[in-house]
């Protein structure tokens, strides 16, 4: 039996699939603007399935509600965090540097692009220029 | 408006095959109902991509009623004794009457506000309809209006919910195993005696519990603190108009 709040690296891999599924899905919004409801459905498929038994992205959940608890300032001391959480919020710093690092984003715009190798912002449409001298 | 009687022990009643029998529960303690929760098997699974919720409360439900039953009546035994002088006699009592017994106990539902006053902010009033104990004429009878008035909850306490609320053990894999969530209501037990400021439909020995929080904390039926607090931590649904075709 696997204690979900004690696998960290089952919460980060948790966390990494939230993380594309939320990428896609705004991708297709933003690509499926003004297409019919055919059209539209036809791209969810393009939203990658979760692959982890569903307690784990309960509890992925609740670290991002955590984190973004901390980000709008609202403090709580280390006191009022349990262990399983403190280590599920550094999965989370993992599995967002992950992502980040696969979609990088936009120096002019911020936009997160396809993946590390883009020639061109999908946002913007700025060039980039990869590591070209 | 009718009250709930806390004190006294709940009469079920039952009419099968033209007879009306009698199921006396006794009242449930704390430790009896966390332990029926515990009983509770709810589980989620992925098959093909989608998740699939279940939820299986039957055999702890079985096992809290025969813990809890103190007499029946309109049964008879083979000696002619009482029916309560026969060892196990919880046991022997027919099931589907144990099981009317258990749907009775956690018969307990949201209702609509009892009155057309706005909501106060700082202050959270919930509503529940609940089935408790059949009058003297044998008819079971739904008391509505029973209203739980609350503190609004604080981050740390909205924490704490989520926190136990995403708590759970993966049977088998990580990827095809089942999700046994383990349930927040150990902890919804405690923000409930921690928020309420008053209620409204109970009474102990005849005197209304009303604003008087500490026998509230004492004398409160745990399931309708679980069924309360539960709501008062759940999101209300949102007026959502749908789109014309």
């Amino acid at each position: 039996m696997i204690d979900v709040v004690n696998d960290a690296e089952g919460v980060r891999m948790a966390l990494e699939e939230i993380f594309e599924q939320d990428y896609v899905r705004s991708r297709i919004d933003r690509e499926s603007a003004g297409a019919n409801a055919e059209t539209r459905e036809r791209m969810a498929f393009q939203v990658p399935p979760r692959t982890l038994s569903p307690g784990y992205y309960d509890f992925a959940q609740h670290l991002l509600r955590l984190e973004a608890q901390q980000k709008a300032g609202i403090g709580f001391s280390a006191v009022d965090l349990a262990s399983f959480e403190a280590s599920g919020l550094v999965a989370l710093g993992r599995a967002r540097g992950g992502f980040e690092s696969r979609h990088p984003a936009c120096s002019a715009c911020g936009a997160r692009q396809q993946n590390r190798f883009s020639v061109k912002c999908v946002g913007c449409g700025v060039e980039f220029n990869l590591g070209k001298k | 408006m009718a009250s709930i009687e806390l004190a006294t022990p709940r009469i079920v009643a039952i009419t099968d095959r033209k007879k009306l029998y009698l199921l006396t529960i006794g009242r449930i303690t704390k430790k009896q109902w966390l332990h029926y929760f515990e009983g509770i098997l709810s589980t989620s699974e992925n098959q093909a991509g989608k998740r699939v919720d279940s939820f299986d409360s039957s055999s702890a439900r079985l096992e809290l009623v025969e813990q809890s039953l103190v007499n029946a009546k309109g049964y008879s035994t083979a000696d002619g004794g009482e029916v309560t002088a026969t060892s196990g006699w919880q046991q022997l009592l027919p099931l589907s009457h144990r099981l009317a017994a258990g749907n009775v106990i956690v018969s307990v539902q949201r209702a609509e506000p009892s009155d057309d006053d706005p909501i106060v902010l700082g202050a959270e009033a919930i509503y529940l309809k609940a089935i408790w104990s059949a009058d003297d004429s044998g008819q079971m009878q739904e008391y509505s209006g029973l209203c739980h008035k609350f503190k609004t909850p604080n981050a740390e306490q909205q924490r704490r919910y989520s926190r136990e609320s995403s708590k759970s053990r993966i049977i088998g894999g990580s990827r095809k195993g089942k999700t046994l969530w383990l349930g927040p209501q150990a902890t919804l037990v405690e923000l409930y005696d921690e928020l309420i400021v008053s209620v409204d439909g109970y009474q102990v020995n005849g005197a209304t519990l009303g604003d008087d929080r500490d026998r509230i904390v004492a004398e409160m039926d745990t399931y309708h603190k679980v069924a309360a607090a539960d709501i008062l931590f759940s999101p209300a649904a949102a007026n959502v108009l749908e789109e014309a075709e």
